[in-house]
């Protein structure tokens, strides 16, 4: 009954369905990303809908709104909070701020404009938007006694009858025939709805703003439903500079809120992108070289016992918890650092340089005595132990005579920032993160070079080092560059030591003395604060989507690589 | 002579014997304990600073109800608000008030808006380095400190310990500045009362709770940062909040959400929870956990408005 091959069979289905079960689930992940964020980047929309019967609490007369802000002098305009204006024909303007209940004047002055057609002050917020004859929506924010210019916000059509308020940043142009759907912050226009050229009498909205009645008169009406989810993303937030209302200018800005409602959330992927981007260029600034040298070293040069013990070592390094890392870069080596920053820098320079010194003057010397030089095992650690002795020596010495006694000082006094949480301890933890992932990939691939090989170039009379650089190095080439890429990939992922270690700063740039926040670091502080289905829900979704893609990308191409190095391997 | 003593004592021990008849019904309600047949889990998820008094209180109150579990979980204010919504949590601790984007999305998905009962006060300090030699703050300039653009008050943004004064060494030096991070209950706090709604400097560290914010500015000489009064530490200073020259405090309100519904209430171990935390053990509890109480008429309202929400029916 329970036949061999009955069994054979069962078992062979039972491992295809659990390996297409993991390349199912996988694929479930990626789709449901995209179907998550894909409304991101699903502009507003307006929908037509049946009659309902309630009435809508915010009424526009579209006549009344014209007349009043024709030529007949002034027109009062309101957030519905604690700001006034009053605006004249010609562009002079009162602006009233509430104070412990008190309206008082806090601007007054003259805009850049001397007609207007419409204005509008934007509900909760302090931007004001007047359209001007030549279809332009200006756009201005009081911060204490000053008015902020932002960009102007281009319309499609010269005649304007009224601007209309939706939320503190996105409003309605109505022109004859058409109404556009404009974004306030961004400037972007959402969406338009063509409408008949019966003149529109008045527009009505719903309180919570999701439904909107347009009425002509004479009975004749119609209701629409407003889809907007997330109008800041879809007006282009993500990858652009944006000025907000509050700032003096335009900047890429990462801050979300969620305490405090009236401000919408900053969600510019630029600085995590580059963070990302700048935390990983430093770790493999300073993993590359290590791990790839040991490698080789272990490769090539080691016996075969102590080969394993040091690939042994490396495994567990490996396996060591990244929290333990972000804890130890945190609060030792980033203090220490800071303390210690000029014998950083001179360690950095003086240990190689002593290694190499002495090894030189060793041959140097084997040579003139005409011995054939060895490996120099106990001067290599004798010139490290001296280098860094040096160091120790020599560090505050220098610092006193260049630096006037603290580079940190100096620094400062050069306007150099130096913030303790760095790019350079990230580049130290996360290297030794990464360095062990480099290192068994580069090594396998430089043990594996068949050995005829090795052995026919040696018996042509190459030394040691010949081999390595003029052969073994070049048919490696391929899968030498699939470590760094996996090592990259790993540090792309990498999450704990970045939250522990980096203070979490949306900064730009590549500053070495500057911490940075990462997409994988957001992912994780943020994931539990946002509100299920928001804006800062899906960007957080759509960081994570990127990620995947670049990490799913990188690996391929290690996979690519590795394959390709085999091939040739078994070639030659 | 002697009468006369004699009759204010007397007239004394009775007005005092009156003040406690009329508060006697309240306190006595509050602190009435049923060791009931309460049974099952208890779970909050929540604030972050709220953290160690809420174990204190469940450790208080595992005691009292043997069949009880309370589970906590500390990772922000934010996170309360979408466990309550997810009814993930049964308590819901926050440092802040939910906000209306919160309440809507409670009230779309259960049909009532969440119960909200303060619990303690807590005042907010600013810390320094042991070493620094800062004496006092402005309010105006730890605004331009931690703002991007300061919105309640004109001025320009501090980068450097010299613009308050401080002599070198310290005072060419950057200003390093910690705060906690963006899902905490101090961080919207300090967004609407310090900033006014102004954007955190992209400099200021997120550090994920208020213990790593002391630990950082006792390892950063050019440090500052801000943290509930509590978390005191030898190797920082506190360093006093001025307001044109009157010493003032940045002081908020913590919060217990529930998921109570209107003519239900909150579920008995909910309710027997929140008797403990209003009552005076609950109090002291926080007292001695570095919190201010919150005042007795309050708590004795409070009460009575959570168990009305039972009598309804």
């Amino acid at each position: 009954m329970w036949t061999r091959q009955s069994r054979d069979c069962f078992s062979r289905w039972l491992v295809t369905l659990v390996g297409y079960s993991v390349l199912l689930a996988f694929a479930i992940i990626f789709v449901f990303l995209v179907w998550q964020v894909w409304p991101l980047f699903q502009p507003a929309s307006i929908s037509a809908q049946s009659a309902a019967e309630s009435s809508m609490p915010y009424s526009y007369q579209v006549e009344a709104q014209r007349r009043q802000s024709g030529s007949s002098g002034l027109l009062w305009l309101d957030n519905g909070l604690d700001e006034r204006v009053q605006l004249h024909a010609d562009g002079r303007f009162r602006w009233y701020q509430r104070l412990d209940g008190d309206w008082q004047l806090s601007l007054q002055g003259q805009l850049a404009l001397s007609s207007w057609q419409a204005a509008v002050l934007l509900p909760g917020s302090r931007t004001l938007l007047v359209a001007d004859q030549e279809a332009l929506v200006h756009s201005w924010f009081r911060l204490h006694q000053q008015l902020i210019d932002r960009p102007g916000i281009p319309l499609h059509q010269s005649e304007v009858l009224a601007l209309i308020p939706l939320s503190a940043d996105t409003f309605f142009s109505l022109h004859p025939e058409v109404l556009h759907w404009h974004h306030a912050t961004t400037g972007k226009r959402l969406t338009e709805l063509r409408l008949s050229d019966q003149p529109l009498q008045q527009l009505q909205l719903s309180a919570d703003r999701q439904r909107m009645r347009l009425d002509w008169g004479a009975g004749q009406s119609k209701d629409y439903q407003l889809h907007w989810q997330h109008p800041a993303v879809a007006g282009g937030q993500l990858w652009s500079k944006v000025h907000y209302e509050g700032r003096r200018e335009a900047a890429y800005v990462w801050q979300t809120a969620a305490a405090a409602d009236d401000s919408s959330p900053r969600l510019s992927l630029v600085p995590l992108t580059s963070g990302t981007l700048k935390a990983a260029a430093y770790a493999m600034l300073f993993a590359t070289p290590l791990a790839i040298l040991a490698a080789v070293f272990t490769a090539f040069y080691l016996p075969e016992r102590w080969r394993h013990r040091a690939r042994a070592t490396m495994e567990m390094l490996e396996s060591m918890p990244t929290v333990i890392l972000g804890f130890i870069a945190a609060f030792l080596l980033a203090p220490w650092l800071e303390q210690q920053l000029m014998l950083f820098f001179v360690l950095l320079v003086l240990v190689p340089a002593v290694l190499l010194v002495c090894s030189g003057l060793w041959f140097h010397w084997r040579q003139r005595q005409q011995k054939q030089a060895e490996q120099p095992g106990a001067v290599l650690v004798l010139s490290l132990v001296a280098g860094i002795l040096t160091a120790f020596m020599l560090a505050p010495v220098l610092e006193h005579a260049w630096f006037d006694g603290s580079l940190l000082l100096w620094l400062a006094g050069q306007g150099i920032d130096y913030q303790q949480r760095n790019a350079l301890i990230i580049g130290m933890a996360m290297g030794l993160a990464v360095i062990p992932s480099i290192f068994s990939l580069t090594e396998e691939v430089v043990f594996q070079v068949p050995a005829s090989l090795t052995q026919g170039v040696l018996a042509l009379g190459a030394s040691r080092w010949q081999t390595l650089s003029s052969m073994v190095l070049p048919v490696a080439a391929p899968g030498i560059l699939a470590a760094i890429l996996l090592g990259l990939g790993r540090a792309l992922g990498e999450t704990m030591i970045l939250i522990m270690a980096t203070g979490n700063t949306p900064l730009l740039g590549f500053d070495p003395f500057e911490g940075m926040r990462t997409l994988t670091a957001s992912l994780a502080l943020e994931m539990p604060e946002a509100a299920v289905g928001s804006s800062h829900f899906k960007v957080l979704l759509l960081a994570a989507l990127l990620l995947l893609v670049l990490t799913f990308l990188i690996n391929t191409l290690v996979s690519l690589l590795r394959l390709r190095i085999r091939q040739r391997y078994q070639q030659l | 002579m002697n009468q006369r003593i004699g009759n204010m004592l007397l007239a004394f021990c009775l007005g005092i014997m009156l003040c406690c008849g009329t508060f006697r019904s309240l306190s006595d309600d509050l602190d009435r304990v049923s060791p009931g047949q309460l049974a099952g889990n208890l779970t909050s998820t929540g604030s972050d600073s709220l953290n160690s008094l809420m174990q204190a209180w469940s450790l208080h109150f595992m005691q009292q109800h043997p069949g009880l579990n309370v589970q906590i979980q500390a990772s922000g204010s934010a996170t309360a608000a979408v466990a309550l919504t997810e009814s993930t949590a049964n308590l819901g601790p926050m440092s802040r008030p939910m906000t209306q984007t919160e309440r809507q999305h409670f009230e779309r998905v259960h049909g009532y808006p969440p119960l909200e009962i303060p619990v303690a006060l807590e005042s907010l300090a600013v810390y320094v380095h042991h070493s620094n030699p800062l004496l006092s703050i402005e309010l105006a300039e730890l605004e331009s400190l931690f703002s991007a653009e300061p919105q309640c008050q004109p001025g320009r943004s501090i980068r450097r310990w010299s613009e308050l004064g401080i002599a070198s060494p310290l005072g060419p030096r950057s200003i390093s500045l910690f705060g906690r991070n963006s899902a905490s209950g101090t961080y919207g706090f300090l967004k609407q009362q310090l900033l006014c709604h102004g954007d955190f400097k992209p400099e200021v560290h997120e550090l994920p709770g208020a213990a790593a914010v002391i630990q950082a500015v006792a390892l950063a000489e050019n440090g500052i940062g801000i943290a509930g009064t509590r978390h005191q530490s030898a190797a920082v200073k506190t360093v006093p909040l001025m307001q044109d020259q009157q010493p003032i405090a940045l002081q908020r309100t913590l919060y217990i959400y529930l998921n109570a519904h209107p003519v239900l209430g909150p579920g008995p171990a909910e309710l027997a929870f929140m008797q403990l935390v209003l009552s005076e053990t609950g109090q002291q509890l926080a007292v001695r956990h570095g919190f201010e109480a919150m005042p007795l008429d309050t708590r004795a309202d409070l009460w009575q408005r959570l168990t009305e929400a039972l009598h309804v029916d």
